[in-house]
């Protein structure tokens, strides 16, 4: 179920102009065919991780309700959900992730993360890049620093799952791409319906185009000519440049078969469940399959809760309680530990860091809404595969998971560790002039 | 296929898997009103017609989220939760016969009530909404008026009235995680019904009033129980310090290791809607428990 570009948009005579124009500017599409020179070091290093796969919870998960309980804290800092013990002896979560507890043995748990804003456009900026603030807003995200490295051969090196770039309702996140680095280092951007069918949102320009027109390139690419003789002159060469590696490297069987859920067995479309973010995360085991070295589910496109026309993200300002029992928490006991089981039955859990984590975590202390608000000072995030032992806890907050008792894993610490796994040790970093003295967890080890 | 459970006859109502909630029989249980993820960025109410399968939108105009609907036995009101700006949530309570809406606005900011029901002499409306000491179940008259608070402290949720109007049952975490307990409709002589490990959520009165269907976690993941109600009227009543538990045999409907949530009852008693998750798909689901 490929689907590339909208088939039934309201362009029905051709080329939309501001489309056209966005179009116009989708470099990253380049790096798919013409691909960016791979790094000496790259060629000469193996990376511990082959590919990174990064579950962004966008809008903040409650740590103190999910892998951070704290049972023994006042009613208004526990929240109303108990604690269940996990297979790692003294790690416990809460009741809403049982598959999870179940796989504990699985991956490494870090309770000690800390950003340093409260806002979800400048945290996830942080996030992403590893700023130490927000004024460092032009840094690449962690994925457009492994493309530039590994380079690309077949697929674009760097695939973002998801309905759009992370955002809120005020705006974009700048750390979703290549910053200032240029957008040939964002990601290639797909969308995944709960149904399994996936969509490239950015080429929804043409009307009349069908999945079949994939298969015949040579018909493709005339359309694509008569749609360009009816565009701006000025952005003619950018349409060559860019939409026409993009179709034609969504035309390659490589590309076809990583991006078609159809192929997958019943059973295993099954087990990750009939949800947008199940599905997405079964496409990115797919693209990890498929060599790309570096894939960012995110979780929504928009950080909201609940607001008209957002997608469900993980921002719980009200009914935090409610959204994580009914539908946050389920979907992503049932979709993360899918993930590792069929990453581990496949073996590519030994090749691939997957690492979840959000922005930021949320308020200890109960609010005014029986919810919880943002709080950067303490988070937690997962890390699995690529040779990290599972079953460990690497940092601890304290008794009210406000502030790590221990050293704090900072966004830089994030990158630098992810960077490393990617095969961008300390040197290579330097080079790149990316996440200066950034620490690696060498306890992930 | 899946059952919910093989000691109870189950028929699949839908089959599209689509994210499902808050299912409720309407028109004599002729056909069934649910909220769905009709889209990534909506949920809708629909109208299932149990006779034939056929499915259509409720309010075929709506542009934003609503859910959780509620609805009087003869069917001339009912309400629900409509998202209308940022992280804000409105109770929606629309009379058929005047076609009339009145609305009950939490005020702005991030704020919203859930979980809605109206009396069945359709005279007041119940629902849950956050205050300073956690969240409340509040009642309001049929025009969204003269709001009343039940509860005092701790998390309150899901209330349901009694079919005589006389209780209510909801959950809540004043003993620490979620269990269900029933007052009085004014909010007096609490009682505790269940008392268990974990979330003990959404109870729903059987038609006769003498028993209740929850969704519970004790076991592990969710499944939907029923227990006895019956020992309310023969039991002296006792105040909440006393810890008694006055729910009385609870059985355990479902079995399965996928979700089942959502219990609503069919009018005739016998039966009830819930929704299933099967091989990850989301459907509701027809269980005659007797």
């Amino acid at each position: 179920m490929l689907e590339i570009g909208s088939f039934r948009a309201r362009l029905c005579q051709g080329m939309n102009r501001r489309a056209f124009l966005k179009a116009g500017m989708l470099s990253p599409f380049a790096l798919g065919l013409s691909g960016l020179p791979q790094s000496t070091r790259a060629a000469e290093k193996q990376p511990r991780a082959k590919s990174v796969l990064l579950l962004w919870l966008w809008g903040a998960p409650s740590h103190i309700d999910t892998f951070d309980p704290k049972p023994n804290a006042p009613a208004e800092i526990r929240g109303p959900f108990s604690s269940i013990p996990t297979r790692t002896p003294g790690m416990r979560f809460t009741e809403l992730l049982p598959k999870l507890a179940a796989r504990s043995d699985r991956f490494a748990l870090i309770r000690s993360n800390k950003n340093f804003h409260s806002g979800h456009l400048e945290a996830g900026t942080l996030g992403l890049t590893g700023a130490a603030d927000d004024k460092d807003a032009g840094l690449p995200n962690f994925g457009s620093i492994v493309a530039r490295h590994r380079g690309a051969a077949g697929l674009p090196p760097f695939i973002a799952v998801g309905r759009g770039m992370p955002r809120d309702v005020v705006g974009m996140m700048k750390g979703y791409g290549g910053g200032n680095w240029g957008k040939v280092y964002d990601p290639f951007l797909v969308n995944c319906a709960e149904d399994g069918a996936v969509d490239v949102p950015a080429l929804k320009i043409l009307d009349g185009l069908t999945p079949d027109h994939l298969n015949d390139r040579r018909r493709l690419l005339d359309e694509l000519d008569s749609v360009r003789r009816k565009g701006d002159q000025a952005d003619q060469a950018k349409w060559d440049d860019t939409c026409k590696r993009a179709y034609a490297l969504l035309t390659t069987p490589e590309a076809r078969k990583a991006l078609d859920l159809s192929r997958e067995e019943e059973k295993t479309r099954d087990a990750y469940g009939q949800t947008s973010f199940g599905q997405s995360c079964l496409l990115a085991r797919r693209l990890v399959e498929a060599r790309v070295p570096y894939v960012q589910v995110n979780w929504s496109q928009y950080v909201e809760t609940m607001t008209p026309n957002c997608d469900f993200g993980w921002d719980t300002h009200i009914y935090n309680f409610e959204m994580l029992m009914d539908r946050h928490c389920p979907i992503l006991d049932r979709v993360f530990s899918t993930l590792l089981d069929d990453l581990h039955q496949r073996g590519l859990l030994e090749t691939t860091l997957v690492v979840v984590l959000g922005e930021f975590g949320r308020t200890p202390k109960i609010n005014a809404q029986a919810s919880r608000d943002h709080w950067p000072n303490c988070y937690f995030s997962i890390w699995a595969g690529a040779g990290i032992q599972g079953g460990r806890v690497i940092g601890e907050s304290d008794k009210i998971g406000g502030d790590p008792l221990t050293e704090p894993v900072t966004p830089n610490t994030v990158g630098s560790t992810i960077l490393d796994f990617a095969g961008l040790d300390t040197q290579a970093r330097a080079e790149l002039r990316v996440l200066p003295g950034g620490r690696v967890i060498h306890e992930l080890a | 296929m899946n059952l919910p459970n093989a000691d109870f006859k189950t028929t699949r109502l839908t089959k599209d898997g689509r994210q499902k909630f808050d299912p409720v029989f309407v028109r004599g249980g002729e056909e069934i009103v649910f909220t769905v993820l009709e889209t990534p960025t909506q949920m809708s109410l629909m109208r299932l017609k149990v006779a034939d399968g056929s499915v259509e939108r409720f309010h075929p105009q709506a542009t934003t989220t609503e859910f959780e609907a509620a609805f009087t036995p003869d069917g001339r009101y009912y309400c629900f939760v409509q998202s209308r700006s940022n992280l804000n949530l409105k109770l929606v309570i629309r009379d058929t016969k005047q076609s009339k809406d009145a609305i009950f606005d939490p005020g702005g900011g991030f704020a919203g009530m859930r979980r809605p029901t109206i009396a069945p002499d359709g005279s007041r409306v119940l629902f849950s909404m956050a205050d300073a000491a956690g969240q409340q179940i509040y009642s309001v008259n049929i025009q969204g008026q003269d709001r009343k608070t039940l509860t005092k402290s701790a998390l309150n949720h899901w209330p349901a009235y009694s079919p005589d109007g006389k209780q209510i049952a909801f959950g809540s975490s004043r003993d620490g995680d979620f269990d269900l307990y029933v007052m009085d409709a004014d909010g007096s002589n609490v009682r505790r019904l269940t008392k268990s490990p974990g979330i003990d959520m959404r109870p729903a009165w059987s038609p006769d009033g003498k028993r209740l269907a929850f969704t519970s976690n004790r076991d592990g993941n969710y499944e939907v129980y029923v227990i006895d109600t019956v020992d309310l009227s023969l039991r002296e009543r006792q105040p909440l310090a006393e810890r008694e538990v006055y729910g009385a045999n609870p059985r355990r409907i479902t079995r399965n290791a996928e979700r089942d949530d959502f219990p609503a009852w069919h009018p005739d008693g016998k039966r009830l809607v819930m929704v299933c998750e099967r091989a990850g798909r989301g459907d509701l689901y027809l269980c005659e428990v007797g």
